[in-house]
């Protein structure tokens, strides 16, 4: 019933540390505002212009999440199949867990949009009932976000079951999703490079796009009322606001109470499984092993949208991020900064190069977990378990790997990177992809049965030991340093680190894997 | 976790692009603006009876709603005429309304003027005796004039053997019909008061070179010459009226854009312009104003912004006259390093005037043209003020002038760049030009001056014996240039309102120096030495000791003796300037008779010379390549290239000053502004470099009074010579500007303002070289705040190390201070031409 001492500590320290990168996450949101504001404040308009379109967006954000935690919350099988058999009303159950979601999205809207408050009112001076005024900012918009995430919830939930039966359909969608956001991404950053990054922020703080800002505004109904309300305290807007909210929050609640009681009272009804007859085909139990991964990487919807259809994007992504970060560092100001670290910029195309594969390949280090219930099958079948394991991790990685090189090549084709790097990057990169997917596979063979993950190690290998690299040789770059003498340095240096783990893991993984506790 | 992380990889850029933003400059110079114009109902010429009274009506048209400063309330005044001693008319204010009163027939001259008397308008009554049923005839051209002529002139009547004041009005010989010269026609509304009166009027007279139809009131000329004609009336019920008029041989009647293309940029050898309208900005021709008249049009060809108001393929572009050997250099560079972007060596003008061009007191606004499409509402920190910035758009085609010397990639915020030859809204290139009286601007007037920095200069001149008469010019960098103009007049002009400079000039030419004649060199420790210039100045490694190595320790702050540091220093620029054959060869020569000088940036006049330092050589000291060589960013270079060898000794020019030609021109501290000098990043980056190096709060910020510390001596020597007005306004006539020698002269010849300049017109010099000798060195505060020492040193090494000397007004009387020129004195001026 209780949970034992170690697990409580690790609980707390999992707590402690979320609560960290959550602080940090807002620290940094703060900061990037206060540098904006800053920097814009004494262009009329623009100040309030661009709080109230960064509350808005904070608020569509806050309305995705929504989402996904009232899908949690109202259309959880398990959930309902529990509350059934308990004499609790529909009414009831709605409510504790819109308390619920309030109390969640409170927290969250006050974490994001308070510190943007209290920045806003420094820079301007404001008086303390705008600091006051704002803790209540979270609670009025969680009348229209919540209630914008209730009418949308059950729609979406129809959508993700309607994917996850269709794979081919969930395939197309996915990919096209990715290549459409893809699209959009590098329509934005081509933008906004053109206009920030090569000195013409003039386009976007002029007159014309201010008041085009404004009339993007005018359109960011009821939100926009909310943020005028707060931050030109113009109370006509609340009613407003009030007005459009709570029709909404009406209409959201009354759509999700109706699709509630259908999904439950209807939906849920246990079905008889018909069982499908398979035919059995003999083959290789190598070949069955690659055949059985592939077929995995592209038809699991959660892989789809986290790693195959990423990594078919990889090249165009990697390309639009690394290309607009050598022009930010390459013009302007930070020409000059930077200009005093030659191979500042090399030793960045490279650190993002390893992160790119490593974020890509990382929806795919679940090696064992994504096996659920079967690993007790892998530990019964005939195979070896090296065999087993071998094919499940390389298959991932021979994908990363492909598209790496398709990714590094395209970057020296199109000169953003130098073909006289490219080797150097391909292969401290494969070297740190190949590292980090092996030690994730130890993890996962180190996991307890209940137990969570620890990433601490893939973590150390694949973000750490990168990123601590990058800063001493772009110190190194300071006291010119060879690129060439840099990119030696890697190379050892990934390789010293991976040498233990690699020689030892071999001759663990037989005893790990029988160590490895299944559920039967 | 891991889409999070995928998130935060996509915004990365956003974020970090965000922080190198530069923020904007918040510190404004206010201008103090006065009336755009006059608008009335009133024609050139109108009629009124000696019984009762004329109610006069008339409104101020502010630019940009600008609020105006003092003295521009509008007044009324009347004068006759004809030579009569007994005024006909008067004016009477009666519960804050003017009245037009007649007293006796003739002619009068209603003037509607701000109380400073800078803007006016002007119509001519007649007075008639209307008690004995008497009427009067009075005739207006179809097109309205412009109500605005400077350009007046005695006529001498020969009934009445007086003197009547009468406008020049010009006409072309030749009218465009269908892109083809065709002999001019013009009409003329012709009205009688009473009205009845019309059917008894009749030709009496005209002159033989125009035919007159009473009927429509057409006049088809036939050949040039001076030109009238007479209207009589039966039974004398009015006395007889004349018009004159001048009709200029070869001229072209300007009434529309076409028109004004056709004689100016798309003209192999040019046309005679005539104006006989105004050609206004987009927002002045479509207002409410413009429209209720039929003599305004529009600069361009369509009114839209975003096709830069069709004036793409309609202005003129030519290389530059001025020095351009730096851009050379660089687009040789940029044949092997395509990473970076050629420049341009073309200069665009609005127009382009090749034959005498005749304004009959119209208005050109090169506001569509030169004006930067954006604005940006800053509020300034100081005043808390919002101001309108204006900012450049990638649809401007005006975009500021051309460099003379960039040390930095030109196209990504170099350190400093020297600037070149300007765009210009009029270009006038050739010999033997008149232009007379034409109201010029290139752009609506601006609240602030740094608003001006990309709309070029007013009127560029390129030719000899050139003639600028009767003109008021506005709105500038700078408002008139002219370099290796021999001969060049400026007679009864008024220059307003420049970024800079009201009148610059030069010369194109230049000598470059003799480099392996035998010059004498004075080294750090005082002893000369005698050596050619190649070998003192070339770059050496090791502890040899020759220009470099004294140029380095002066850079880097490496010598105790000050004294023999600046000896060795002027020994350096003395042979850069190799004056031989250069002093007294004048190329440029102008006079300036009865001009009016109102509202510079810096000061009136300008006679500029090339920057000339040893690092255009030599690229001397060698320390500034060597620390600016190692700024690199993956083998590319933030300093890509530094040219050398690309200046040179400027031949001088003369300017004399004659008459009444006054300087209304007085500033306090920050009214005097120096930025629209030079384009610098100098100050952005070392200012940045205590935000990220945590320097502490000891390294003083970098502004252009230290990169060009010349502000703080100015007013000190005025201070020490108690040339102030009230302790701190300031009045320079002359600013002889640029580092290398400046052998230009300026004479005063019967200048009636001779005793109120200081130290009897005599030059007093600034010598930047001391303040940059004074400068801590730094060594022992910091790599950052030796960087800054250091950057700023470099300015001189570009410049050159000779004194900027500037003539001032002794204004400590205020003599002419919060005064403008009048128009009036201006036709007053114009009248003294004739005789």
């Amino acid at each position: 019933m209780f949970a034992s001492e170690s697990n409580i500590k690790k609980r707390v320290v999992s707590i402690l540390f979320s609560v960290f990168i959550f602080i940090a996450f807002v620290f940094v949101e703060t900061f990037v505002f206060i540098t904006i504001i800053q920097k814009i404040k004494n262009h009329q308009n623009a100040p309030s212009t661009f709080m109230s379109i960064f509350l808005s967006i904070v608020s569509a954000i806050m309305v995705l999440l929504a989402i996904m935690q009232a899908r949690k919350l109202f259309f959880n099988k398990k959930d309902i199949e529990q509350l059934t058999i308990h004499p609790v009303k529909s009414n009831q159950i709605i409510l504790s867990k819109i308390i619920m979601l309030f109390f969640s999205q409170y927290v969250l809207g006050f974490s994001f949009t308070f510190p943007l408050f209290v920045a806003y009112g420094v820079i301007f001076h404001k008086f303390a009932s705008f600091f006051y005024l704002a803790l209540f900012y979270p609670m009025l918009s969680f009348i229209f976000e919540v209630g914008l995430a209730l009418l949308l919830v059950y729609p979406f939930h129809l959508c993700i079951d309607f994917l996850k039966k269709h794979l081919v359909i969930q395939f197309i969608v996915s990919v096209v999703i990715i290549l459409g956001f893809c699209i959009i991404y590098g329509a934005a950053l081509n933008i906004f490079m053109n206009l920030v990054a090569k000195n013409q922020i003039d386009q976007i703080l002029n007159v014309t796009s201010i008041d085009k800002l404004i009339a993007i505004k005018k359109w960011l109904i009821p939100m926009n009322f909310l943020a005028d309300l707060f931050i030109l305290g113009q109370p006509l807007k609340f009613v407003f606001y009030l007005l459009v909210a709570l029709g909404v929050f009406t209409l959201g609640l009354s759509v999700c109470l109706v699709s509630y009681n259908y999904f439950r009272n209807v939906n849920i009804q246990k079905r008889v499984k018909t069982n499908k007859v398979h035919k059995f085909r003999f083959s290789k139990p190598t070949t069955a092993l690659i055949k059985k991964e592939t077929i995995l990487l592209f038809k699991n919807s959660n892989y789809i949208f986290s790693f195959t259809g990423l990594l078919i994007m990889q090249p165009f992504l990697m390309y639009l991020v690394i290309s607009s970060m050598n022009t930010i560092f390459t013009t302007g100001l930070f020409a000059y900064y930077l200009s005093f670290m030659p191979s500042f910029l090399p030793m960045i195309d490279l650190l993002l190069i390893i992160l790119f594969s490593l974020i890509i390949s990382q929806g795919a280090n679940r090696f064992l977990e994504s096996e659920n219930k079967n690993v007790r099958l892998m530990k019964t079948i005939p195979v070896r378990f090296k065999r087993q394991l071998y094919v499940k991790t390389f298959i991932p990685f021979m994908f990363s790997v492909v598209s790496l090189l398709i990714s590094v090549l395209v970057l020296c084709i199109s000169k953003v990177v130098s073909f006289k790097y490219f080797a150097f990057d391909l292969i401290i990169s494969m070297i740190v992809l190949f590292m980090y997917t092996y030690v994730s596979l130890y993890e996962e063979l180190k996991t307890k049965k209940d137990h969570q993950r620890n990433y601490l190690l893939s973590s150390l290998y694949g973000y750490v030991l990168p990123l601590i690299y990058i800063i001493v040789m772009i110190v190194l770059s300071y006291f010119r340093v060879s690129i060439y003498v840099l990119y030696g340095i890697g190379l050892s240096f990934f390789i010293l680190v991976g040498l233990p783990f690699i020689i030892t893991f071999p001759r663990k993984v037989d005893e790990l894997f029988l160590k490895m506790e299944v559920v039967n | 976790m891991k889409k999070k992380n995928l998130i935060i990889l996509l915004l990365m850029p956003f974020v970090i692009s965000l922080l190198g933003i530069v923020a904007v400059n918040v510190s404004f110079h206010k201008v103090d603006n006065d009336i755009a114009a006059i608008e009335w109902e009133y024609n050139e010429k109108e009629a009124f009876g000696t019984k009762g009274r004329m109610k006069l009506q008339a409104n101020a048209i502010v630019d940009n709603d600008y609020q105006v400063s003092e003295g521009n309330e509008l007044v009324w005044e009347v004068k006759n005429a004809d030579g009569a001693t007994e005024p006909h008319a008067k004016i009477e204010q009666i519960n804050g309304e003017y009245y037009l009163v007649p007293i006796s027939a003739g002619e009068v001259i209603v003037t509607c003027r701000n109380q400073k008397g800078n803007v006016s308008k002007t119509m001519r009554v007649t007075i008639f005796d209307s008690s004995v049923s008497g009427g009067a005839i009075v005739i207006n051209p179809a097109i309205r004039s412009s109500n605005d002529n400077i350009d007046v002139y005695y006529r001498k009547d020969e009934e009445s053997n007086q003197n009547v004041l009468e406008n020049n009005v010009y006409y072309g010989e030749y009218d465009l019909k269908d892109g083809h010269k065709v002999l001019a026609s013009f009409n003329f509304n012709i009205t009688t008061q009473p009205a009845e009166l019309k059917t008894s009027l009749f030709v009496k007279a005209k002159s033989d070179n125009i035919d007159f139809d009473l009927t429509t009131g057409k006049v088809t000329v036939k050949k040039e010459g001076d030109a009238y004609f007479t209207i009589g009336c039966g039974n004398d019920l009015a006395a007889d009226k004349t018009e004159y008029f001048k009709i200029v041989n070869d001229g072209i009647n300007v009434y529309s854009f076409e028109d004004l293309m056709y004689c100016t940029n798309k003209s192999t050898n040019g046309e005679i312009v005539v104006l006989r309208k105004s050609f206004e900005s987009s927002d002045t021709f479509t207002s409410s104003v413009a429209k209720k008249y039929n003599n305004v049009a529009l600069f361009g060809t369509n009114t839209k912004k975003d096709d830069a108001y069709g004036l793409t393929d309609q202005v003129y572009r030519f290389e530059t006259t001025y020095n351009h050997e730096y851009i050379d250099k660089w687009n040789e560079f940029v044949k092997t390093k395509t990473t970076y972007k050629p420049l341009s060596t073309e200069v665009i003008t609005g127009l382009h005037v090749q034959k005498d061009f005749y304004g009959n007191g119209y208005t050109i606004n090169f506001h569509n043209l030169t004006y930067p499409y954006g604005v940006q509402k800053i509020t300034d920190e100081g005043s808390n003020q919002v101001f309108d910035v204006a900012t450049l758009t990638d649809k401007n085609l005006f975009r500021g002038p051309l460099s003379f010397y960039t040390l930095g990639d030109p196209a990504n915020m170099p350190l400093i760049t020297a600037f070149g030859q300007d765009n210009s809204g009029m270009y006038v290139d050739g010999n033997n030009i008149v232009i007379n009286d034409v109201n010029i601007k290139n752009c609506d007037d601006v609240k602030i001056f740094s608003n001006l920095d990309y709309v070029g200069t007013v009127m560029d001149i390129h030719g000899d014996n050139v003639t600028v008469k009767n003109s008021r010019l506005a709105n500038g960098k700078n408002v008139i240039r002219s370099f290796s103009s021999m001969n060049l007049t400026l007679d009864n002009c008024a220059f307003s309102r420049s970024r800079n400079f009201l009148f610059v000039t030069g010369s194109n030419e230049y000598e470059k120096i003799d480099e392996t004649a035998t010059k004498e060199f004075v080294l750090e420790d005082g002893t000369n030495t005698n050596a050619s210039a190649k070998d003192f100045l070339k770059q050496v490694e090791g502890n040899e000791v020759n220009g470099d190595s004294i140029l380095n320790n002066y850079v880097m702050g490496e010598f105790t003796d000050k004294e023999k540091m600046e000896t060795s220093l002027l020994s350096i620029q003395s042979a850069l300037n190799d004056t031989t054959g250069i002093a007294n060869n004048f190329k440029g020569e102008t006079t300036i008779n009865n001009c009016y000088f109102y509202q510079s940036g810096i000061a009136s006049i300008a006679l500029e010379s090339l920057f000339n330092g040893p690092f255009l050589y030599s690229k001397v000291p060698s320390g500034i390549e060597n620390m600016l060589g190692m700024l690199s960013m993956d083998d590319t270079p933030v300093i890509p290239y530094i040219a050398e060898n690309i200046s040179g000794v400027s031949y001088p020019v003369k300017v004399k000053i004659s008459g009444n030609t006054s300087f209304y021109d007085y500033k306090n501290r920050s009214g005097l502004d120096l930025q629209g000098l030079i384009s610098e990043n100098i100050s952005a980056l070392a200012n940045s470099f205590e935000q990220v190096g945590s320097t502490g709060t000891d390294v003083p910020k970098i502004t252009i009074d230290n990169i060009f510390p010349m502000k703080n001596d100015l007013f000190e020597v005025n201070q020490e010579k108690d040339w102030l007005y009230n302790g701190s306004y300031i009045n320079i006539p002359v600013a002889y500007y640029g580092g290398g020698a400046n052998l230009s002269k300026v004479e005063f010849v019967n200048y009636r303002d001779m005793a109120h300049l200081g130290d009897a017109g005599n030059p007093v010099e600034i010598n930047l070289l001391k303040n940059y000798l004074d400068l801590e060195t730094g060594k022992n505060d910091g790599l950052l705040k030796m960087m800054k020492n250091l950057m700023l040193k470099t300015v001189t090494v570009v410049t050159g190390f000779e004194p900027f000397k500037f003539i001032c007004m002794n204004g400590k009387d205020g003599y002419l201070y919060g005064k403008t020129f009048t128009t009036s004195e201006m036709r007053n001026n114009a009248l003294l031409q004739g005789e």
